[in-house]
């Protein structure tokens, strides 16, 4: 009964208009930021977290929401219909994708993709719904040991599970976790790390970091290469898929539900590699897998379910935790925390409008999408004809001044700068920036909790492996970078014998 | 023959350098005691393990965990640096003069200057955009946000005075 209570509250906040006008725009710009290559979510949502300070944090969130889950559709448009996708969780919707589309079932392709992704979507914001607010009830018991593992942990599981190597993911996690020391000292309130400049008395902002390292480097890294990309010409009918098509697709949207709601909770989990897993899966469990990567459906029915499930469960661990498992969540937390709400378990109980409005926007999100995508799916590709050398220019100007904006800081918007460079030649040197804002962004949570704990303690870290929950973190946290060095040394010496 | 990429290499030194810095300034904060843990404390053990991860990574990279082949181009085309140079000197400028010329004028010429150099297009087109753009951001940021953008000296007040 409380359940359905909380629901219809939840409901009554999301159709709220304004709130209801912030998950349209949320989804909209989701889509198109999807559309869009070499755009994702992340640098999306970096350079709209300023408009965040002028708006309430409910309907903040359901923006932010919108336009991640939102990005996961538009991801697949470009995906089938001219083999590049649109965002990174997309490009194994080409594999089959794109072959549907070169044998004149682009329609089904799509249709398919966008009824897997609002099935699965609405699976996860059921699950959401169900899974947070028991697991904010056992969160309840965390004391600071746990949280100060849980986050080591969190931090740990990002850096190992990216795309690059563990080291240096590591070490951009630590810098972020550096970035974070920098400001007033939490518990003394003495300032630390600020050379003198008084701007940086209350910290390096979360804004100005994300907004350098994923919106101005991400720009840095487009005006290089300056793409002529031209549109194939891929005529189609109608968008709703065959019976047949159905009865194909409805395991494989199942299973990728399933299997990206599971791969998304997780710490480290993400939209990508559910959607990367789910087409294993798909292959492994099909009868004729010699069709894969020749235009089988289920090939982007399931991973497109998985990649939309991962965005809902994703949510679970950032609303009934406070910690973030990727780093958009990372992101979504700063919007929180710029909004004075304390995150952690009692978010849902201190802040329901906040935890309920946005499980009801996602489902109002998921339908608007699945309207924005199936009848309007010949304007988003129209979107691809908007020339870079435009979308440049106007990203640039709304990350400076988005900055700007925020504390009319002519600094703000040099340090910005500093970042996009930063951001940008690390990036071409194969650092991944994920780490490196969830640092940012645990690093003043991790410190407080830490400190408390060796307070409760008196200075024992036995506190950290005595309690079991903690001990269980830590235990996890060790297996991982014990795997990373063997897989190291395990290298190093079948080099060494081909050497020989 | 193995080579070293240098690149890499100058790179980690550049964090393992913070790593130091990170623990010199944690130092002078005040550690504290671990009963009893300053400002300085946990800066300090994130000095440390920076440093650490820094040194691990150089000594993969010595120890043979070098690529043989030779690392890709920094610049994948002939023009890159200059694109990428433009436009960093470009926001540059617009930042040291966003408040003495004002949003409008600064916005419109950053515009107008990364549209004629990046993939340069016709003047007219560029005009044309540079004034939707600046008129957008406009309505964004100063009527629909409310953001307190500045206005320079070459206000709408300036200018009703120059028309009237």
């Amino acid at each position: 009964m409380d359940l359905l209570t909380n629901v219809l509250h939840g409901f009554s906040v999301a159709l709220d208009p304004t709130n209801l006008l912030y998950c349209f725009l949320g989804v909209l710009s989701g889509t198109l930021i999807g559309v869009l290559p070499g755009l994702g979510p992340l640098a999306a949502i970096a350079f709209l977290l300023p408009i965040t300070f002028y708006v309430p944090v409910v309907p903040s969130l359901i923006m932010l929401a919108g336009i991640y889950y939102g990005a996961m559709y538009g991801g697949s448009t470009t995906s089938i219909l001219v083999n590049i996708p649109g965002e990174a969780a997309s490009v194994v919707t080409c594999l089959d994708g794109y072959q549907m589309a070169l044998q004149g079932r682009a329609g089904p392709a799509l249709g398919i993709s966008a009824i897997g992704s609002f099935v699965a979507g609405t699976f996860g914001v059921v699950i959401l719904m169900l899974l947070a607010p028991p697991l904010a009830g056992f969160a309840l018991k965390f004391g600071p040991a746990e949280f100060s593992s849980l986050l080591v942990l969190a931090l740990i599981i990002v850096a190992y599970i990216g795309s690059g190597e563990p080291v240096k993911a590591m070490m951009m996690g630590a810098l972020g976790l550096a970035l974070g020391m920098i400001g007033t000292d939490q518990i003394s309130g003495h300032p630390r790390f600020t050379f003198g400049i008084w701007e940086l008395v209350d910290g390096v902002g979360v804004v100005t970091v994300a907004i350098g390292v994923f919106g101005i480097s991400e720009v840095f890294l487009n005006v290089e290469v300056i793409e002529q990309r031209h549109l194939i010409k891929t005529t189609f009918k109608g968008v709703f898929p065959s019976i047949q098509d159905y009865k194909d697709s409805a395991l494989p949207i199942l299973r990728g539900s399933l299997l990206g709601f599971f791969v998304g909770m997780l710490p480290g989990g993400s939209h990508i590699i559910s959607s990367f897993l789910s087409y294993g899966v798909e292959k492994k469990v099909s009868k004729h897998p010699e069709k894969f990567g020749h235009g089988a459906i289920e090939g982007v029915a399931g991973p497109e379910s998985a990649n939309n499930a991962a965005t809902s469960a994703a949510f679970i661990p950032l609303l009934s935790l406070g910690v973030p498992n990727n780093a958009v969540m990372a992101l979504m937390l700063g919007a929180i925390i710029i909004h004075g709400v304390v995150p952690g378990p009692r978010l849902i109980s201190d802040q329901p409008q906040l935890f309920w409005g946005v499980i009801g926007s996602m489902y109002i999100g998921n339908a608007m999408l699945l309207a924005l995508n199936l009848p309007l799916v010949g304007l988003w590709v129209q979107v691809l004809r908007v020339p870079y050398r435009l979308l440049l220019p106007m990203i640039l100007i709304f990350c400076l001044v988005g900055v700007y904006s925020i504390n009319a800081s002519l600094f703000e918007m040099f340090l910005v700068i500093i970042f996009g460079v930063f951001g940008y030649v690390m990036r071409k040197l194969n650092y991944e920036m994920a780490p490196l804002i969830m640092g940012v962004i645990i690093g003043p949570m991790l410190e407080t909790v830490f400190r408390q704990a060796l307070l409760l303690s008196k200075g024992s870290f036995s506190i950290f492996i005595t309690r079991p929950i903690s001990a269980f973190f830590l235990a996890i946290a060790v297996v991982l970078l014990a795997q990373t060095a063997v897989s190291f040394v395990v290298k190093r010496i079948a080099i060494t014998k081909r050497q020989k | 023959m193995k080579v070293l990429n240098i690149r890499e290499f100058l790179s980690a030194i550049f964090l393992g350098i913070i790593g130091i810095v990170l623990c010199i300034g944690a130092y002078m904060a005040g550690l504290g005691s671990v009963a009893n843990p300053g400002g300085g404390f946990v800066p300090f053990l994130i000095g440390v393990v920076l440093t650490l991860l820094s040194l691990t990574f150089l000594i993969q990279r010595i120890q043979g965990k070098t690529s043989s082949k030779k690392p890709p181009p920094f610049w994948p085309e002939k023009r890159s640096k200059v694109r990428v140079a433009y436009t960093l000197g470009a926001i540059l400028v617009y930042v040291l003069v966003f408040e003495w010329m004002g949003f409008a004028v600064a916005t419109f010429g950053l515009f107008l200057f990364l549209l004629k150099t990046i993939d340069p297009v016709k003047w007219r087109s560029a005009l044309f955009w540079s004034f939707i753009v600046t008129i957008i951001g406009f309505l964004l940021f100063q009527v629909f946000l409310k953001a307190q953008l500045p206005e320079g000296w070459v206000s709408w007040w300036s200018i009703s005075r120059w028309i009237f």
